[in-house]
Parts: structure tokens; sequence; C-alpha cells
């Protein structure tokens, strides 16, 4: 019952979040298990939100020079875009209900 | 196929049988489930945890409803699909239609069929499931606001505890679904009713 999520790197994000729709990425590391128990509510958040919202995941420890750019100091780090610029981020675990308000006044617009 | 052998019932003896029986007087002829087929391996550890899993279901002051929600939900998270049919169809009986069973499969408290109390517990769950420490009193204050008691807590974690405890049993030994199981995953539906 969840979508499975896209995993991008830097360019990909880059030319995603470019296309101006709303995106959801999870910065994660690899090592990280609260990311694991994330990503189920992700995934949930990515079917519900159906085409109005790309849920995508990106490996922080794998380009340290976007981790720098985005500041991303901890995983798991969330940031919401749209129209091509952050409009919130968060970090750590959030339920599905959670995001579904978090992701709410972005999508519905 | 299971990766441990499971011992079919009629072939059960000893403490093994007993086991058994205890599990086909509390839930109906032929539903020994694979899980407590595995766990008979360890006849006296598997007594244990159904006994554990029998307070948890009918001594506490929470609705099964929620507690088989909860059960769901972590089934889903841990990717033990077992557990999901299980556990759909344990809430199926207790009420719950295929769309809140649905809904609990999104982690979506709010069309589950819960009073708001309830509500909040599962989201409560679901929380201390995906971060227990960062579960802040604030988090416990707004459960207890909506009239939770500190046994509600307790049961509520324990739901937890034993749900991912029998996710990871039922995985790690590939025990796979019981026969008596008739929920279709990819569109959850039932496919057939309860026996």
């Amino acid at each position: 019952m969840s979508a499975p999520l896209r995993e991008l790197d830097a360019a990909g994000l880059d030319r995603l979040v470019g296309a101006g729709a709303p995106v959801l990425a999870e910065f994660f590391g690899p090592d990280c298990a609260i990311c694991r128990r994330l990503e189920p509510m992700l995934g949930a958040v990515a079917a519900s939100a159906g085409d109005k919202l790309a849920v995508v995941r990106v490996d922080a420890g794998a380009d340290r020079a976007l981790a720098e750019r985005l500041a991303i100091r901890s995983v798991p780090t969330l940031i919401l875009y749209n129209r091509g610029d952050a409009r919130a981020r968060r970090t750590g675990f959030a339920t599905a209900r959670e995001l579904r308000a978090w992701i709410a006044p972005e999508i519905e617009t | 196929m299971p990766f441990i052998e499971l011992t079919p019932v009629e072939q059960a003896t000893g403490e093994l049988k007993q086991l058994y029986d205890e599990v086909e007087r509390v839930r109906g002829a032929g539903r020994v489930s694979n899980l407590f087929k595995a766990y008979g391996k360890f006849p006296a550890l598997g007594r244990a945890n159904f006994d554990r899993l029998m307070v948890l279901l009918t001594k506490g002051g929470l609705s099964a409803r929620l507690k088989e929600a909860v059960m769901v939900a972590l089934a889903e998270i841990n990717h033990c699909t077992y557990c999901v049919a299980f556990h759909a169809t344990a809430m199926n009986a207790s009420g719950a239609s295929e769309a809140e069973i649905l809904a609990a499969r999104q982690f979506d408290p709010d069309g589950i069929g819960l009073d708001p109390k309830e509500r909040a517990l599962f989201e409560f769950a679901l929380k201390a499931n995906g971060d227990p420490h960062a579960i802040t009193q604030a988090d416990v204050d707004g459960v207890r606001a909506l009239g939770a008691t500190d046994a509600d807590l307790v049961e509520v974690l324990e739901t937890v505890n034993t749900g991912n405890a029998f996710n990871l049993f039922a995985g790690a030994l590939g025990v796979g679904a019981d026969d008596f199981l008739h929920y279709a995953l990819d569109s959850g539906r039932f496919t057939q009713a309860a026996e």
C-alpha cells in the first residue's frame, strides 16, 4: 500500500526540482535506522499524493558537495520543494499523518 | 516454504500438543497459525508468547480494532506480508471494513474508524516505533488530553513490541501465510468470507 521511492543523485534532484512541481526529498544515510523506519511513511504519502507530489530519496553520504550545499547536518532530513525552491525542511522521524499535514500547503496550491 | 519444518497439528505430542491445543481452544479448530507452529520448536517459549498475546488481546482496555490496526501497520512497515494478511483478517473480525484496513496499511488513523483517543494512540504507536527516543512529554500529554491513561500507553506500546517481535520471527523463518487466510495484499480485498 505504499509507492516505491525513486533514488536520485544531485543532478537528478536538481532537474526534478527545477521542473517546478512539488518534490519531497529524503536525504538518508545507508546505515540510518530511523531512515528505514521513515521510508514506509514516505511511501504511503507518495501513494496517497499520486502525481501531485514526487517523493524521492537522496543518499546524503554519497555526495558531500550536495550535502554541504543543502546544509544536511543529520539524517533523515526532509526538504519540501515547490516552484523550484525549498519551502520547508524537517529532520528525524515523522508519521505519515504528520507528513500529509506538512506537505498539504504546497500540494493544494 | 518455511525455512524450518513446521510440525502438523496431527503429529504433535507432549508439550507441543499442549501448545497447539491451547491455540485451537482460543482460535478454533484448524487455526494453529504457522507462527505458532514455528514457535512450537520451543514449546515453552511458544506457550509463553501465546499467553503474552492473549493477555494483550483480552485483558486490556483498548479496542481489538486499535490493536489489530497497529499490528497491520507494523506488518506493512516490516514488509511482513503474512502478518499483514493475518492481522487484516483479525481486524476484519473486529468489525473493520476493507477500506478501514487499507487506512491502517496507509498509516492513516483518521480512516480506521477509531474514536479520538484511539486515533491519537495509533499515531503515538507509530511515532514510538519510528523513533522511541524522540517521544516527548508533549506527545504523552497530547494523548492524555484525549483520555488515554498510563495503562493505555503501556498497552499500545506492548502492541508495538509484540507486533515487531512476531514480524521478525515470521520473516526470519519464512513461515508463510496460513491456509485459513483469504486476504489479497495487492487489492486489499478479502477473496472469501472469514472461516
